[in-house]
């Protein structure tokens, strides 16, 4: 399963600088005058196309760095510089219960990406002719990462942020959608949020957050020791 | 567009909008016939344009409103607009798109309304009928004029608050405005009270865009600087409440 971007000279990237803090500034409704800080960043960190994995635990601010790349939130010092297409996608982006998949693609979508989502649909087996309030968790989630892929695909040069897209997809469906990342052509930056069950997992690199410290580590041979790297985590 | 098109889908797939076009279809044939019209047969025709443009109103400030409140809420509850936003769409597309998505339904009751007070209840006249035309356009502007500015401020509060509450707000401008500001005007008639007298110059006077009467009285469209003067307040009035929208809008959850 692999998507065909079209072609594009331009070269996606995220860029994090020395020093950038990521929070949550306060307001006279909150803390007077102290920013809450989740995470900082001691150095630079540069991400060129690939898979990335954001690792870390709950509340460490995953969610907030992800908003943060996005242009949601502004980071509380330094700063991130992100070139190319952007695409957030929240573990909470729904839809009206009332459409289909089918009319969701046909609002988002020009004929021929519509093409490439009703295939991406067959692949992840999504019932596009289900209205989305009777989708599964799982079925809902394979509809957000559909949009994102299409998207990316069509428009090429994405820098496309996934925020917990795995949560409710059954094993089998994760693994595909997991070596259509691995194998794509590495034309975007994907940054995924993820809690893994793998003690082993495929990525060009890896973000965490550990200890109020971002940090970022590439990969041997695009291989993660998870097992290992989650006692490490706090 | 993807926004435009995401809310007209989502508007289509709850079908309440074909509810009111049936609606608009029927009641300006149903209604004058339960008033004692034999009387006086040549009633019947404006009678017919005065409900269509009666329950155009009421499908403006009930349904068009509560779309907009409600389109506004789910969008922004839903993640739709982050999702958006980081995409590159900005606040005022946003908000335009999903007024657009509700206005391109709405239009269906609109066309309806305006065929049967057009041509369910055109004058035999040719010199009437003419001004007939022109004006029932004249309402439809000013209609327009008056409704769009708070479909896009109960969008815009739906993003902020429930949408409850961003229906209420701009349903209750629109109705002080229509209905609510001849009572005060009424009341001001009696009384010399400079604060009352002030919250009346500051109020929206909607009703001038209200030309039901001059239709049933068949008295003429507006002469230009009427309705360019009638046009300009309106125009200012939308102005602000734009304004307004623009600043409560809210994109991120």
């Amino acid at each position: 399963m692999k998507i065909k971007p079209l072609p594009q000279a331009f070269t996606p990237t995220v860029s994090v600088q020395a020093g950038t803090e990521i929070g949550y500034s306060s307001s006279w409704t909150r803390g007077m005058g102290k920013n809450l800080v989740l995470a900082s960043s001691e150095e630079k960190i540069d991400l060129a196309p690939g898979y990335h994995l954001l690792l870390a635990r709950n509340g460490r601010g995953k969610t907030t760095f992800l908003k943060t790349l996005a242009g949601c939130i502004t980071p509380l010092s330094g700063g991130v510089k992100v070139s190319g297409g952007i695409q957030y996608i929240s573990e909470e982006l729904r839809f009206d219960p009332e459409l289909t998949a089918r009319a969701i693609f046909r609002s988002l979508f020009t004929r021929q990406a519509r093409g490439i989502a009703s295939d991406l649909s067959a692949q992840l087996e999504l019932p596009i002719t289900t209205i989305y309030g009777n989708l599964s968790k799982g079925n809902k989630q394979k509809l957000a990462i559909i949009i994102a892929e299409t998207k990316a695909s069509v428009e090429g040069a994405q820098v496309i942020l996934l925020d917990e897209p795995f949560s409710g997809i059954d094993f089998h469906t994760r693994e595909k959608i997991a070596k259509m990342w691995v194998d794509s052509d590495h034309e975007h930056v994907r940054i995924i949020c993820i809690h893994p069950d793998e003690q082993t997992l495929q990525a060009d690199s890896a973000l965490t957050i550990n200890n109020g410290k971002l940090e970022w580590s590439s990969t041997e041979a695009g291989v993660i020791d998870w097992g290992q790297l989650k006692t490490e985590l706090h | 567009m993807q926004l435009y098109l995401l809310s007209l889908n989502t508007i289509f797939s709850k079908k309440s909008i074909f509810v009111y076009a049936a609606m608009m279809l029927v009641l300006p044939l149903l209604l004058p016939h339960l008033t004692p019209w034999e009387e006086k047969p040549s009633l019947l025709q404006p009678d017919r344009a005065q409900t269509a443009w009666a329950f155009l109103w009421f499908s403006g400030l009930v349904w068009l409103l509560l779309q907009g409140a409600s389109l506004g809420n789910a969008h922004h509850r839903n993640g739709i607009l982050q999702y958006f936003k980081t995409t590159g769409l900005g606040r005022l597309k946003q908000m335009f798109q999903i007024a657009a998505g509700c206005l391109t339904a709405f239009a269906i009751v609109a066309i309806i309304a305006l065929s049967i007070s057009v041509f369910g209840a055109m004058p035999g006249d040719a010199y009437e009928a003419k001004h007939w035309v022109i004006l029932n356009f004249q309402y439809l502007v000013l209609f327009t004029l008056v409704t769009v500015p708070l479909l896009l401020l109960s969008v815009s509060l739906g993003t902020r608050f429930n949408s409850i509450i961003a229906y209420l707000i701009p349903f209750s401008i629109g109705v002080y405005g229509i209905v609510g500001i001849t009572y005060l005007d009424f009341f001001l008639a009696d009384s010399n009270i400079p604060a009352v007298d002030f919250i009346y110059s500051i109020s929206p006077h909607y009703h001038l865009a209200d030309l039901t009467e001059r239709l049933v009285f068949k008295m003429g469209s507006l002469s230009f600087p009427s309705f360019s003067s009638i046009s300009i307040y309106l125009i200012g009035i939308a102005l602000v409440l734009s304004s307004t929208s623009v600043l409560l809008y809210r994109e991120n959850k």
